[in-house]
């Protein structure tokens, strides 16, 4: 037990220590990124539910692809965006993502979700070689499925860790949640929530 | 610092298209709830059977609004594009398929057209076939609908002019009526010759009949306000024309829901409630099962086909069906009185309805375990396969000149069938009324 306490505490300061460290990026720097990977569907919220065939509208919660009863009613799906973003500082970066993500629904239809999201990302461990980038987003959100569509806003968080391969280009694993919700004013009834696990592999240019 | 005058702009516009985006939150509707509630992947709809070659080798079915066959050697083949056709296809004989089609003056007309024809040219040229309605002679048909569970017996519901006068068309009487393509002592009531069709019957039943069983159909005495299932005498007719005196009234006055049967076997009503009543025994839902099934309640008028297997060797006849929403059922024949049908299988995909069943292989045995495999097409999910196990254990017997006694133990599985309807044979047999 005291052997994984100070092992731990060596995990913790890693971050610290490298932070400590002459900063790499400075004001003025841009990064550009692009990204693939999967979606994974976290929950789908809907206080309301609306279903013609059931007059008990009672509030779901499902989590997790799959079309169960208890399950999202969605598949693992794809993701895919590009961003670019300048350094406001050494260690924050600020621009803009633009994605795409879909995934089938039980009738075997596609459903999308376009995200147009300004970013803001924290540096707090950049050696030169290695970055690891917290990101937040939020921003505009156009959600489509058949000839339904709508546009509302969405947020996400995003965790990644880059390793630099030249001086310019270096690859990256990323993992973050999306988060859509619906919004409607006056037809509520209509309000829902998803949530998404994105798990990237990315491309990133900096200069 | 330009580039910090470029965020700026960029956040700026942002925040504007927020503001006009924020204006018009009413817009679009429910795209995440219409994903949560879409409907399982559209699979072939089959809606009827119109019947099969003498060798089973051919099965003549609409699938998706269009002419298909299912061959021994294809799953299935559209043979004619019929979505926008006049004509109803309504039974095969073998040979030719049988059409109806309202006529200039809104009369049925009949037709028929040979298969091997239709699918040589991909299309429909039928020509005028005759239909006999026993005690109908000379008027004409204003209303026609068909039904073949059974593949070798249609049952029909029609109307005739004449009747009713001054009531509009909806509330003319309908008359019940059968015809069977493949009778027991070989004869058919389809003449291949002239293409004439003798319809058996004649039954005057109120408008909100449904076949519902083997050879049974139900109504209620008076229309009802609510989905005719309210305010009227239950009734059941046979197809030979009488009412079924037994057990005629199943319920009188005020009918509940509980009291709608939503399916027959030839021996017990499947009540809407999900209990289950034997009709032999001449009364009043005395013999029941309660809670046989779950709720059938706000579930679709067919929820069962049944099919009578009648066995040697040993082993049981037993009477399978599928239950809409519950899956495999079975009831064995020459129960003790007491005992009742049972379901043998929740299958992951019970919603599923059922069209008539194609037919069943012959069944193999290894020592006290018998296997089945029937075929049957739904009207969801395209062929679909159920198998039923048997299997027997002895019972102790002290007296060893006696023939053994055996207690049965039934299981299965079913699932989508994406094979040839080869091997299947229909041997589905009519269960007498007791």
């Amino acid at each position: 037990m005291k052997k994984f306490k100070i092992a731990l505490m060596l995990l913790l300061l890693i971050p610290g220590m490298l932070s400590a460290a002459e900063p790499y990026y400075d004001s003025g720097s841009q990064m550009f990124s692009i990204k693939a990977g999967v979606t994974t569907p976290f929950f789908y919220y809907n206080p309301e539910n609306d279903n013609s065939t059931n007059t008990n509208k009672n509030p779901v919660i499902s989590m997790w692809p799959g079309m169960g009863h208890d399950q999202t009613h969605r598949t693992i799906g794809g993701v895919a965006s590009i961003a670019y973003q300048v350094f406001l500082n050494p260690y924050l970066a600020l621009g803009g993502e633009l994605g795409f993500q879909f995934d089938f629904a039980n009738d075997g239809n596609v459903g999308t979700n376009v995200p147009i999201f300004m970013k803001l990302t924290y540096m707090p461990v950049q050696t030169g070689k290695i970055d690891v980038p917290i990101s937040i987003g939020a921003g505009f959100l156009y959600a489509g499925y058949k000839d339904l569509s709508k546009i509302t806003f969405g947020c996400e968080v995003e965790l990644g860790v880059r390793f630099f391969i030249t001086e310019a280009w270096g690859v990256g694993v990323n993992v973050g949640m999306y988060l859509f919700p619906e919004i409607y004013t006056s037809n509520t009834e209509w309000f829902s929530m998803m949530s998404y696990i994105p798990a990237t592999i990315s491309v990133t240019y900096r200069h | 610092m330009r580039i910090g005058k470029t965020l700026l702009a960029a956040a700026t516009a942002l925040t504007l298209a927020s503001t006009l985006i924020s204006c018009n939150l009413d817009g679009g509707r429910g795209v995440y709830q219409a994903i949560y509630q879409a409907p399982p992947k559209s699979n072939d709809k089959i809606t009827a059977l119109l019947g099969h070659t003498s060798d089973n080798s051919k099965v003549v079915g609409i699938q998706n609004g269009d002419l298909h066959v299912y061959t021994a050697e294809e799953h299935d083949r559209k043979i004619a594009d019929i979505t926008k056709s006049p004509y109803m296809p309504f039974f095969f004989d073998g040979t030719n398929i049988y059409f109806a089609m309202q006529n200039d003056k809104g009369y049925i007309d009949f037709y028929y057209d040979e298969l091997t024809e239709i699918e040589s040219s991909g299309s429909l040229s039928p020509s005028p076939a005759t239909v006999n309605f026993v005690g109908g002679e000379n008027r004409e048909v204003v209303a026609f609908e068909s039904y073949n569970y059974f593949l070798d017996k249609v049952m029909i519901f029609y109307t005739f002019e004449g009747e009713n006068d001054g009531a509009s068309s909806d509330e003319k009487i309908k008359h019940y009526g059968f015809f069977e393509v493949k009778k027991e002592d070989g004869t058919s009531d389809v003449d291949p010759d002239s293409h004439t069709i003798t319809v058996h019957g004649d039954i005057e039943v109120p408008s909100t009949c449904v076949v519902f069983g083997d050879g049974m159909i139900r109504s209620f005495a008076n229309d009802s306000d609510i989905d005719g299932i309210r305010n009227g005498n239950f009734v059941i007719y046979t197809e030979d024309g009488t009412r079924y005196d037994k057990n005629i009234t199943i319920s009188t006055g005020s009918v509940r829901e509980s009291d709608i049967a939503m399916g027959f076997d030839g021996e017990h009503l499947i009540f809407l409630d999900g209990d289950i009543a034997d009709v032999s025994k001449n009364s009043n839902r005395l013999h029941n099962w309660r809670g046989f099934v779950n709720d059938l309640i706000y579930r679709q008028d067919d929820i069962m086909v049944p099919y009578h297997l009648d066995v040697d060797g040993g082993w049981p006849s037993f009477t399978i069906g599928y239950l809409y929403g519950e899956g495999i059922y079975v009831n064995p024949d020459g129960m003790d009185d007491g005992e009742g049908p049972r379901l043998i299988s929740m299958s992951s995909d019970t919603d599923i309805m059922t069209t008539a069943f194609i037919g069943n292989k012959e069944p193999t045995t290894e020592g006290n375990r018998r296997t089945y495999e029937f075929l049957m097409a739904t009207k969801e999910n395209g062929l679909w396969n159920l198998h039923l196990e048997i299997t027997r254990s002895e019972v102790e017997n002290d007296d060893p000149n006696n023939d053994p006694v055996y207690t049965y133990h039934y299981s299965g599985s079913s699932g989508r069938y994406t094979g040839t309807i080869q091997d299947y044979k229909y041997n589905h047999t009519p269960k007498e009324l007791v």
